[in-house]
């Protein structure tokens, strides 16, 4: 089934370059600009069918290659490239994702018919284009082959077309019960070697068992003489003619396979990552042993130094083998950003606005599970500011802003996090509304507002709370963000528009920390949550009614006991002059006092999955190489809501 | 005669209690037990058990008796039940033992309003409680949902 996953995923960064080059085609405004998306597109349509017929999924070999068809006939100006064809073609490449994702169980979709239909009948005003021309027929050489063809490969294959040659690829599988009578590939090699020539055989892997691929030039296009385990395919069927005008037609499959580099990557299921980054973590851990070891061994300065160097050398190379492995799990942010262009276009339609969407930043590189997770909560922002935010063009005229609404996705690297920002120039929040809608006092600030908003079910509840101007479902995307490690934000300008934020770690399992002593016990903070460490003296804490108010820069910073907040009180007292950690989130910052701040140190993060264990400011616990471990702490969550949940 | 059922049987307060053995996975020394605060009072605190963040629930406060300091015979029973491992921290705990048929019986009259107990085995001298595991994990999270 491994095979089965693969080739979903394949076939789906193929659906998603495919709606990308949808939309640039729909873009591009010259002839000239539209080839280059023609040419991806022919590519990607015919990769996808050759995935779809191996894995026998006829209907979508059959969208691919009429969708080809009529690509090849806009291509060559045969066919008007407009709008209607993108939509169609759009509306085809859904088809598909659907055909893809129903394989498991292979449902019958009774809408790929009515598809076929039309792309059928959008191809009668002009004539079914030749197929075999030079371009066409080589394009039939499936990727999986293909790659594996060297430049005088394709040469010859090119000269032999010219030369009325048939291109003829042959497969052959072998199986133990053929090698007992004698059929090998050898044999087969042979009976094709008969009716004309071998330019190359390659051997294709599909999971334990090989198969091989013969790419032949035929003199006659009879098929060789037929062999249990072997099938023969025809590329051009009628003698080619050869190009009327090179000039006309520069993308010969030289061109091709420039543009199509061979692929030095190999796909690892994520998985295999996790398992990889779990033995770094282990190891991290294994080093502070040996390091607890060392201390406590009384070994003395002179005879210690080799040892302790060793144990920093280990250190460093961890680190890098750890990073090394975070890369080995980066993939750039395109992959979530780049569907959001489709989103955004249905979207748009459905709630009556015009938008232009700008994206920054998608080049950068985030874990790949984060990634994933990112796309429901980027989607429901997106939908939101489309549904909620932006205002219909006649709105917007009238408040004297241009008709055409702007959506700004951007991603925002940030040492070890990464802001995501949906900024919209729409209406921005109602303050008012959102109060009205919850019952109470209007929010001071948009800090307040996303906490209304975020309450579980707030917008269901009210068609009021619709109106203002945003919150569908938003506890749902901060639930999904807390998930991530992250945090939530929001900034609102009242007729000027909206910016939802999230800042997310850039990796989830190993996370730089500060450990801290409480009471006697040890817990882990994000050293990312925190802006300052320093020393409380206690002249420099004033007490009133409201609570403990610290001396800061000339400035007050509330002051939070962690020991109060969690309600620890071990038999160890709190130091005379305590430490603190800053803790800031927006505008807000809160000075948390802990007993000592004892290092800073990579933690691996540990779940804590079990519902005894299900809280909000608990982001899993830590091993600390001794036997004992340290709680981590959300500040946020702390902050904010307290140890209750 | 038929099979006989294998029981981890261990004591909290002088009582004797029976947890079926294949909801077991193994039995520990209790070591570090690393404190959550402001959790609910059968919770003792979450341990490192090969590679896994483990809770601890202490039975005692569990069937409603007073917390006792650990001590050199108390055990962390580990129990794997539905995906979910949890460390049932108990005064003692002894190797398997295993019961025929004929020793268990359905919990008497009186002990019918505690869910968590399944029946009760019945040896000459003493009486064994048996629990149902999954009921006292499964009533333990509905109880933190009531709050």
């Amino acid at each position: 089934m491994e095979f089965l996953e693969d080739f979903t995923e394949e076939a789906d960064e193929l659906l998603q370059n495919i709606n990308q080059q949808l939309l640039g085609l729909s873009e591009a405004a010259t002839s000239s600009a539209r080839q280059p998306i023609f040419q991806e597109l022919l590519r990607a349509y015919h990769t996808l069918k050759g995935l779809a017929g191996m894995m026998a999924v006829e209907p979508a070999v059959e969208i691919c290659h009429r969708s080809e068809t009529l690509l090849n006939a806009a291509r060559k100006g045969q066919l008007e490239s407009d709008g209607r064809l993108v939509d169609l073609l759009l509306e085809g490449s859904r088809l598909l994702a659907r055909l893809v994702h129903a394989l498991p169980e292979r449902t019958a979709l009774t809408e790929v018919s009515t598809h076929l239909k039309r792309l059928q009948g959008w191809t009668q005003p002009t004539p079914e284009p030749p197929v075999a021309t030079s371009g066409g027929s080589l394009l039939e050489i499936p990727e999986l082959v293909g790659r594996h063809l060297q430049s005088e490969d394709w040469h010859r294959l090119e000269q032999g077309i010219r030369d009325g040659m048939t291109v003829g690829l042959a497969y052959f599988s072998p199986s133990p019960e053929q090698a007992a009578q004698g059929v090998n590939v050898n044999l087969a090699r042979e009976v094709l070697l008969a009716t004309g020539d071998l330019i190359r055989a390659v051997p294709l892997i599909e999971g334990s068992s090989v198969r091989f691929a013969f790419v032949m030039l035929h003199k006659t296009p009879d098929p060789p003489e037929s062999l249990a385990g072997l099938e023969w395919l025809r590329l051009n069927e009628q003698p080619a003619t050869p190009a009327q005008d090179p000039g006309e037609e520069p993308e010969s499959w030289a061109d091709h396979q420039r543009s199509s580099p061979i692929s030095n990557t190999v796909r690892v299921e994520v998985g295999r990552l996790d398992d990889i980054m779990r033995l770094v973590g282990d190891l991290v851990v294994s080093r502070w042993r040996l390091q607890n070891a060392l201390e406590e061994s009384g070994v003395n300065e002179r005879q210690g130094a080799p040892i302790r160097d060793s144990a920093m050398r280990i250190e460093r190379q961890l680190r890098d083998l750890r990073q090394a492995v975070t890369r080995a799990r980066m993939v750039p942010l395109s992959e979530v950003f780049g569907r959001m262009p489709l989103a955004v276009r249905d979207l748009a339609r459905s709630s009556n606005c015009q938008v232009r969407l700008v994206m920054e930043g998608e080049d950068t590189q985030v874990d790949k599970v984060l990634v994933e997770r990112l796309l429901d909560p980027l989607l429901h922002l997106v939908r939101n500011a489309l549904a909620h935010g932006l205002e219909s063009p006649q709105e917007r005229e009238q408040a004297g802003k241009e008709p055409v609404g702007r959506l700004r996705l951007a991603a925002v690297p940030q040492g070890d996090s990464i802001r995501i920002e949906v900024e919209d120039d729409g209406r921005g929040l109602d303050l008012e509304a959102i109060g009205r809608s919850a019952g109470g006092r209007v929010p001071a600030d948009a800090e307040q507002a996303l906490e209304i908003l975020c309450r579980p079910g707030f917008s269901t509840r009210l068609q009021a709370a619709k109106d203002a101007g945003r919150g569908v479902g938003m506890d749902v995307v901060r639930k999904a963000v807390a998930e991530m490690g992250g945090h939530l934000g929001l900034e609102s300008h009242p007729g000027q528009g909206c910016k939802f934020w999230m800042r997310l770690p850039l990796t989830l399992t190993i996370v730089d920390s500060f450990l801290i002593s409480l009471a006697g016990e040890r817990y882990a903070v994000a050293r990312d949550a925190v802006t300052e460490v320093m020393e409380v003296l206690a002249d420099q804490i004033h007490h009133h009614p409201g609570g403990e108010l610290l001396n800061w820069r000339g400035g007050a910073l509330p002051l939070l006991r962690l020991r109060k907040l969690l309600g620890t009180s071990g038999p160890v007292a709190e130091p005379a002059s305590p430490h603190a950690l800053v803790y800031a989130s927006g505008e807000h910052r809160v000075a948390l006092v802990v007993d000592r701040v004892v290092g800073l140190r990579e933690v691996v993060v540990r779940p804590m999955a079990d519902p005894l264990l299900s809280r909000p400011w608990l982001g899993g616990a830590t091993e600390l190489g001794d036997g004992s471990m340290a709680l981590i702490l959300d500040l946020g969550q702390l902050v904010r809501h307290g140890v209750k949940t | 005669m038929s099979e006989k059922s294998a029981y981890v049987v261990c004591r909290i307060a002088e009582t004797s209690y029976a947890i079926d053995a294949a909801d077991v996975q193994q039995l520990e020394m209790v070591d570090t037990v690393t404190r959550v605060p402001g959790s609910e009072e059968a919770l003792d605190g979450v341990v490192y058990l090969r590679g896994q963040v483990v809770p601890v629930l202490s039975l005692r406060r569990r069937l409603g008796l007073e917390r006792i300091a650990y001590d050199y015979s108390s055990r962390l029973v580990i129990v794997k039940v539905e995906q979910r491992v949890v460390a049932l921290a108990v005064d003692s705990a002894s190797e398997f033992s295993l019961f025929g048929p004929g020793a268990w019986q359905p919990p008497p009259e009186a002990l019918k309003g505690l869910s968590y107990l399944s029946g009760v085995i019945t040896l000459q001298d003493r009486m064994i409680l048996v629990l149902d595991v999954r009921r006292l994990l499964e009533s333990d999270s509905q109880h933190r949902g009531d709050e």
